[in-house]
């Protein structure tokens, strides 16, 4: 079976045609089409938010690379997301300075406060929780997070007990915790 | 290529030897004769430094370098055994067992395992870790074949390696990254591929193992047996492995002018007669009876004639040859079935090195699997591939264009030029298409049965005498009502509709002694690996003994029956 025969026998796609108009013009773009798998990635990612199995296999076959290797740079890349992600995003960041200055503890606090684990969503689909694999230059105010894209720094004391707070808010968890 | 560049001095651990410029240090201390140990490397692919266990110490370097990666220059100076040297890789197993189980007493690698060999030899003794090691998910079944156990695996990309190089379908990737990083497929999936079994062979630890194997065996109690693969026409070289003599497990042997080292699934797990009702006695109208009793009737009846006998494509030589007697004394008609027969000219070496392969509407990745792998190798080396027809074709991904027909191919390649030699042509019409083409390499219609390139002569049976000697063991089609069958197989006769008059029990392949000639007509002795049971005999010695019912006088190839007896 060619990549074409491939296409036409995934009649079912879970992706738009003019999604999928796309990704074919984009991948056409290179010399070798393996090279348009993180493009198109990226463009079926606007669509689905996130990339469940079977938007992995089909982008895969319409590049014509296997789906365990397609599967492999989503997972190797953050910003390619393998699950839903909440209206709230709670991204704590855990690299060296941060972690000298207790971001562990940050995230284990988040952790029970909202009874989930890092890279998980609250059942209500408010706020998920990440750690983040990459400085964000914020570390002379560590320990710090990041929440849809705005900063909360310095987070211990009374800042981390005004955040806790917020992020339960968010959550619809108040008063729920002591 | 290597060979062409000019040779250069190296001193491996004071050893001197001459290597060609750009040898692989690693390869160039094999030739001096000095182990490196390695666990990523193997040099049937692209290194990738990716274990760094081949740390060696190399004079004007200032840090350690890896051997697998390094390629050799005039007067290298190299230590693999000196105090820095020693120390690196003392280190990198340390490091590699930080985390790694140590549960070797119920891991099936054991015994086999280049981890405990390169740490019994090459590692510290102790370690110095007391945290705890990481806990990650076991045994898990990434297919209906393989087992993944996340803890033991070391990220040397050897099976991710061979499953993109050599099998081309990228069937395992990893997952992640860094610390987290794991071998798998996309979740929900399995690990789906034709030569996933090779990866088990590949693997330095117990991390993917057989489940067909899985605790059956320690390999020091194992009994090794060099054989031939009976699944198919290419006649992959193969090494049986028996506890008790009772079959466990089949891999490769190295035959770089046949199989390389690698071998496919089918061969490799579904071959083996493991999990299938044998015939154990033979059998008149469905009662045990025993061989002398039943080699009676069935003289009387073929005798009552008239006969046809049929045989499988993959019994051996010395029982065609017997079958070919009986046939002849009988003067019965002789038939093949099915007819997976076929012959070509020149051989798998020549295939191997074509610069242009096409294929006739002829899937070799599900015919013949391995030679899919060989013609990959010739593509590798720059060879282009050619596929006519509408059908399966395996190779898709290394496809250079795909035709409708053969004037379709030969009008469209051939306008500006002839097509680079050597050519080999696989299929229907290869002959016609070769001399049009002046095709030098592997050309015809190759056979796709185990001993089918012996059949190519016969008819294809008609199965329609009254009287039916069938040899071997097949899903033989459902019998008139009007015929009687002698039938000779290995596995317990199947359909009850097709009950035979009398059954004979065989030795499976794996079991006797014969021979098989491969597709490009190599003859390869298959040699007993495992006890058959107790009444079964080998396809020849059955028919040695039915033309001796049938007093006929044993052809002079009966006597080398006797002798490989
Ligand atoms: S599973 Fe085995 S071969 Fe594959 S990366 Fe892990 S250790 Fe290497
Ligand atoms: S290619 Fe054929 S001979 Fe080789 S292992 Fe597979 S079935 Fe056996
Ligand atoms: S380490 Fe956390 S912001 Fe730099
Ligand atoms: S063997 Fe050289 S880095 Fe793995």
């Amino acid at each position: 079976m060619n990549v074409q025969d491939q296409e036409a026998a995934g009649s079912a796609s879970p992706l738009s045609a003019a999604v999928e108009e796309r990704i074919r013009a984009e991948v056409g773009r290179y010399p070798q089409r393996r090279t348009g798998l993180l493009p198109a990635l990226k463009i079926a990612q606007e669509e689905t938010h996130f990339l469940p199995p079977p938007v992995i296999a089909r982008v895969a076959d319409m590049v014509g690379v296997s789906h365990a290797s397609a599967n492999e740079l989503v997972t190797f890349y953050s910003m390619l997301r393998t699950k839903p992600l909440g209206t709230t995003v709670v991204e704590v960041c855990a690299q060296l300075p941060c972690a000298l200055r207790g971001a562990d503890e940050l995230l284990g606090l988040l952790a029970a406060a909202l009874e989930i684990e890092p890279g998980d969503t609250t059942p209500n689909g408010a706020v998920t929780l990440l750690r983040s694999h990459e400085c964000f230059g914020a570390c002379n105010r560590a320990p710090m997070c990041v929440v849809n894209d705005e900063y909360r720094e310095n987070l211990r004391g009374k800042a981390l007990e005004a955040f806790l707070a917020e992020v339960e808010t968010a959550a619809g968890l108040e008063g729920q915790t002591s | 290529m290597a060979e062409a560049l000019p040779p250069v001095t190296v001193i491996i651990d004071g050893q001197e030897v001459r290597v060609p410029k750009g040898t692989l240090l690693i390869e160039a201390a094999k030739k001096a004769g000095v182990e490196i140990p390695v666990f990523c490397y193997h040099p049937k692919m692209k290194p990738v430094g990716a274990c760094r266990m081949c740390l060696v110490d190399i004079q004007k370097m200032p840090r350690l370098q890896t051997a697998c990666t390094t390629p050799v220059s005039e007067g290298m100076i190299v230590h693999t055994r000196n105090d820095r040297a020693t120390a690196g890789q003392k280190a990198v197993l340390e490091l590699m067992l930080a985390n790694h189980p140590l549960d070797c007493p119920i891991c099936d690698k054991g015994g086999e395992c280049p981890l405990q060999d390169n740490t019994f030899k090459f590692g510290l003794g102790v370690s110095r870790f007391t945290e705890p090691k990481r806990k990650l998910a076991k045994a898990i079944p990434l297919s209906e074949r393989i087992v993944l156990d996340r803890e033991r695996c070391i990220m040397c990309y050897r099976c991710v390696r061979f499953q993109d190089e050599i099998a081309g379908d990228q069937a395992l990737a990893a997952m992640d990254r860094a610390g987290t990083s794991q071998i798998g497929v996309l979740d929900g999936e399995t690990f789906d591929s034709p030569f996933s079994g090779n990866t088990i062979d590949l693997c330095p630890v117990g991390a993917l193992l057989s489940r067909q194997y899985r605790f059956r065996a320690r390999p020091w109690d194992l009994q090794r047996t060099p054989s031939i693969c009976a699944g198919c026409a290419v006649g992959c070289n193969v090494e049986l492995h028996a506890r008790d003599r009772a079959l466990q497990r089949m891999v490769p042997r190295e035959n770089m002018a046949i199989n390389n080292e690698w071998l496919c699934d089918f061969g490799r797990f579904d071959t083996l007669p493991l999990g299938i009702e044998r015939l154990r006695e033979p059998a008149v109208d469905g009662q045990p009876t025993s061989w002398a009793e039943a080699l009676e009737s069935a003289a009387e009846l073929l005798r009552s004639g008239p006969t046809e006998v049929i045989v499988s494509p993959s019994i051996t030589n010395e029982a065609l040859n017997a079958a070919t007697t009986i046939a002849r004394e009988l003067k019965a008609g002789l038939g093949v079935w099915p007819a997976t027969t076929g012959q070509v000219r020149r051989t798998i070496q020549d295939l191997v090195t074509s610069k242009t392969i096409i294929l006739l509407g002829l899937d070799v990745w599900r015919a013949l699997p391995v030679l899919a792998l060989r013609v990959r190798e010739a593509l590798k080396a720059g060879g282009k591939l050619y596929f006519v027809g509408a059908g399966a074709n395996g190779l898709w991904r290394d496809t250079s264009a795909t035709f409708a027909t053969v004037e379709e191919l030969v009008q469209a390649l051939t306008h500006d030029g002839a097509l680079p030699q050597p050519i080999s042509i696989l299929g229907w019409g290869a002959d016609a298409l070769g001399d049009e083409l002046a095709a030098e390499g592997m050309v015809g219609s190759p056979a796709t049965a185990a001993n089918g390139a012996a059949m190519t002569g016969l008819p294809k049976a008609t199965f329609e005498a009254p009287v039916q000697l069938l040899v071997g063991n097949e899903d033989w089609p459902l019998r008139s009502s009007a015929s009687a069958r002698i039938q000779l197989r290995w596995s317990a006769a199947g359909d009850a509709a097709d009950r035979p008059s009398i059954v004979l029990p065989l030795a499976h392949p794996y079991e006797q002694t014969g021979s098989l000639i491969n597709l490009e007509g190599t003859v390869q002795q298959l040699h007993p690996g495992a006890a058959a049971p107790a009444a079964a005999h080998p396809d020849w010695l059955a028919l040695a003994e039915l033309a001796e019912a049938l007093h006929i006088s044993a052809a002079p190839d009966m006597e080398t029956n006797a002798a490989l007896a």
